[in-house]
């Protein structure tokens, strides 16, 4: 089994480096800071500063980069998902790894690791280019104090909205191509501002990463256990059913 | 009695109320090729997924080897080789890259494995190239390649020839029976070319409507198609009427030739030409047209369906 599952990362991580979407989830996940970066400038003047409701330090650029990072960081991996799994039926290729000495669960296993090896590893360009960014524009306020809050929230951040990308593999595989799965990113994301707004947001899995990182304001970021609960049970949910699929559905 | 390459029991797939393949039990020996022949949707391509664990049963069974086979058993997936839908390949990875990825996946530990299923296809000089820009010929030789790199004892071959030009069938065909003589690979082609397949297989399996027409060899092929005696005459009226004086069935081809089924005209043709020319009707030619597989699969489906209708 491990020879074999050895074997199928070896083919994903081949897969996936011979392809455009490591450069296309890096660029979306760097352009945060960049972005930041440009609110920075406009905050600058005091006016601008509080209409946006951001100071021009490096707290205010930091808390505005936990809260883009939910959005971005959510959108770079359920696209980079839906990808993974979805590439497999718009290459036709699926049926030629159906029927191999390789089990198909090692293959799934193998794609979710991919898939979390390099939202981990993209997320990390984050706060480099955060702190490039911050350091030439010249930021005032900085501690060390912070970096390492701001660290931590995109870590738990980017954790929840790793875990979050299985539901969107089972819709690549359902749906037979990564269409359905960039299809459901959007109507999540959509859903997602909607329960927030209504207040319902601890309940939502996917409105959990954006309520965690305060974007719906400091008082909604302490959410209670079960809200992470109902992200691990999503997560773990998603996985099992996309497993199921591979292994059981009829490929036609 | 040696266990058979490939069986299937009473094999039937539904889709709602369509039966795509219907109650078919076939034996594959070892060593045969094994021609699959149906119209588009006659269900070739459900029953090869069946046969390989990619799609169940709604009832029976597939057996490989003896084993039986589920999608979610190990399988004896390591003496298998395949083509289904057509070969394809990741479009950006090399040719070499699509092969090394194969063989990991297949668990060959060999790793000269892949130059050589490059060089045995020909696809050397394409080693580094992406398969994305690869001619549809290659890609089909890629597919191949892929498909012999753990060296299989039994080859499913799903329409491998589409696509290919004449030289490409040519090639794929040599190639199948290499594999047949040489190795004894077993092969299972499915096709709807059907002069191809009567070229290549030992045992033909016609099926249509999911269900299994006939099972034949060459010899009965031969022996179950029919024959027709072809008459040309400059007075084809008058040979006919003389004809049919004589108590034959005579009927016209179409192209301006009288038709006789008759078995006594089948065996002694010398005699039909005595007659005419003693009745002042001469044939301008007299030959024994074999109905080929093409007419006899056509022959078979109509009678099928006119049976079904």
């Amino acid at each position: 089994m491990t020879t074999h599952f050895t074997a199928a990362l070896w083919a994903e991580a081949l897969k996936f480096r011979r392809s455009r979407v490591p450069w296309v989830t890096a660029a979306l996940l760097a352009l945060t800071p960049v972005l930041g970066g440009l609110y920075m400038l406009a905050a600058r003047n005091p006016q601008t500063s509080q209409t946006l409701g951001v100071t021009d330090d490096w707290a205010g650029y930091f808390s505005l980069l936990t809260q883009n990072d939910a959005v971005t960081g959510y959108l770079a991996f359920g696209i980079l998902t839906g990808w993974v799994f979805g590439r497999e039926f718009s290459d036709r290729m699926l049926v030629d790894l159906l029927a191999l000495p390789t089990p198909r669960s090692a293959i799934v296993t193998a794609k979710f690791l991919v898939i979390m090896t390099w939202s981990a590893l993209a997320t990390l360009l984050v706060p480099v280019v955060a702190l490039a960014v911050g350091g030439a524009l010249g930021l005032p306020g900085w501690s060390t104090w912070l970096l390492l809050t701001t660290l931590r929230q995109l870590a738990i951040l980017s954790g929840l909205n790793m875990v979050l990308v299985t539901p969107f593999a089972l819709a690549a595989s359902i749906g037979r191509g990564y269409l359905p799965a960039v299809g459901l990113v959007v109507v999540i994301i959509a859903l997602a501002q909607a329960m927030a707004a209504v207040g319902a947001g601890a309940w939502f899995p996917w409105s959990v990463p954006a309520l965690a990182s305060g974007m719906a304001g400091e008082a909604s970021r302490t959410l209670p256990l079960a809200s992470y609960l109902l992200v691990s049970l999503t997560a773990l949910a998603g996985a099992i059913l996309t497993m199921t699929w591979w292994r059981s559905a009829d490929q036609r | 009695m040696t266990v058979a390459a490939i069986e299937t029991r009473d094999l039937t797939k539904r889709y709602g109320s369509t039966v795509a393949v219907d109650g078919l039990t076939i034996r594959v020996a070892p060593g045969e090729i094994y021609g699959f022949l149906g119209l588009n949707g006659a269900g070739k391509s459900t029953t090869i997924r069946m046969l390989l664990g990619m799609s169940r049963p709604s009832q029976g069974a597939v057996f490989l080897f003896g084993g039986r086979v589920s999608g979610r058993g190990a399988g004896p997936w390591g003496r298998v080789g395949y083509i289904v839908d057509a070969a394809h390949a990741y479009p950006g990875l090399t040719v070499w890259e699509n092969l090394e990825l194969a063989r990991r996946l297949q668990g060959v530990s060999d790793s000269g494995a892949v130059d050589r299923a490059l060089e045995f296809l020909g696809l050397t000089p394409y080693r580094d190239r992406r398969a994305g820009v690869l001619s549809q010929g290659n890609t089909q030789r890629l597919g191949l390649a892929r498909a012999l790199l753990h060296r299989p004892e039994l080859l499913i071959l799903d329409e491998p020839i589409n696509g290919l030009d004449p030289a490409g069938i040519v090639e794929v065909r040599e190639l199948i029976r290499h594999l047949a003589r040489e190795d004894g690979v077993t092969v299972l082609v499915s096709s709807h070319i059907l002069a191809e397949i009567a070229r290549l297989a030992t045992r033909i399996a016609i099926i249509d409507h999911g269900r299994l027409l006939a099972e034949l060899d060459a010899d009965e092929l031969e022996r179950r198609s029919h024959a027709r005696l072809l008459i040309g005459a400059r007075d084809r009226d008058a040979a006919r009427a003389v004809l049919r004086t004589h108590g034959f069935h005579v009927s016209d081809d179409g192209d301006g030739e009288l038709v006789l089924e008759d078995v006594r005209a089948l065996e002694h043709p010398e005699h039909i030409a005595s007659l005419l020319v003693a009745a002042s009707a001469p044939p301008t030619s007299l030959r024994i047209s074999q109905e080929d597989l093409e007419a006899f699969f056509l022959r078979l489906v109509s009678e099928h369906q006119g049976a079904a209708a």
